[in-house]
């Protein structure tokens, strides 16, 4: 099921941020399963966010990580992001849904909101649901 | 010496009443009038109805976003709220040059509310409804499917955008 999950009292999310192509990302931390340095091995079975969303920005500094995502399939959804940040938790009604505008092309790579963790805008991405739109 | 007569009441009757009259046709000419913002957009002037228009926003970072169309250069955060941002110059042509240095005109028409690029606003004004015409048909294919009329200023005509037919553009 492709959901993202508050904690117990529904308020609070609890996020990955990261970095792909200059873009700031956060994803739910519970989509998550595994987080190890990439060190290139299994690169045709490996996903890079910044090639899947098109980002045109400069990687910037630090180390590709690779993000193992829970499918509920045997086999992982496995994402290569630019640089890992940080763990963070935002409270559920700070989510900002993206303008109409914007939402049908947003959805359409996986991107359902922007957050403010640390003051600046990250954009919410759904790796289930990015993987999903990749099927269709 | 020589006197002078009196003013009669009924000239003083007759000259109120000429007055009252000039002040009616006065008010029977005046016409209703419109509110504009006039901009420029590519380096060309353009107006909107000024009761399209919620705000002017100053120059700020466009955050852009995987996915969007050429004519969405991604979002703004306008006090804590986020807003899509249009580049109207993608239908209207016109230079591209300053495509992420212009300012930001924020639109709202029925449900449909997004900023507008704009390179700068040139005045407010108000102008009578009879100054806008029909669209002329010279004008090229996309920017005709976006204009309401045109503003007869005296020294120069200016395309009256209509943000409805912006909305129903880049809705489709």
């Amino acid at each position: 099921m492709n959901q993202v999950f508050c904690d117990g009292d529904g308020e609070w999310l609890h996020l990955m941020r990261f970095s792909a192509g200059g873009i700031a990302f956060c994803a739910d931390a519970g989509q998550i399963e595994s987080v190890t340095v990439f060190d290139g091995a299994d690169a045709d079975r490996v996903v890079w966010l910044r090639d899947e969303l098109g980002c045109r920005g400069a990687a910037g500094q630090g180390a590709p990580v690779l993000f193992g995502v829970k499918t509920g399939a045997e086999r992982q959804y496995r994402v290569v992001v630019d640089r890992m940040e940080d763990f963070c938790q935002v409270a559920c009604r700070e989510i900002r849904p993206f303008p109409p505008l914007v939402e049908r092309f947003a959805l359409a790579k996986g991107l359902w909101g922007v957050v403010f963790p640390a003051g600046r805008p990250a954009l919410l991405i759904d790796f289930l649901l990015l993987a999903r739109k990749k099927r269709t | 010496m020589e006197l002078t007569d009196p003013t009669l009441k009924s000239e003083l009757l007759l000259s109120e009443l000429k007055r009252h009259d000039r002040s009616n046709n006065i008010v029977d000419v005046e016409e209703r009038r419109t509110k504009v913002v006039l901009v420029t957009v590519g380096g060309n002037s353009y107006a909107f109805y000024g009761d399209e228009i919620r705000e002017i926003l100053p120059a700020c970072e466009i955050s852009w976003v995987p996915g969007l169309p050429d004519f969405l250069p991604g979002l703004v955060i306008v006090r804590g709220e986020v807003e899509s941002v249009i580049d109207i110059r993608h239908f209207l042509g016109g230079d591209q040059a300053a495509a992420q240095t212009g300012l930001i005109a924020l639109a709202v028409s029925g449900d449909f509310r997004s900023g507008i690029l704009i390179d700068s606003v040139e005045d407010v004004v108000d102008v009578p409804q009879s100054s806008i015409k029909p669209p002329l048909s010279t004008l090229s294919g996309a920017a005709r499917d976006l204009v309401a009329g045109e503003i007869d200023l005296g020294e120069t005509v200016i395309p009256l955008l209509d943000i409805g037919k912006l909305a129903a553009r880049v809705t489709l």
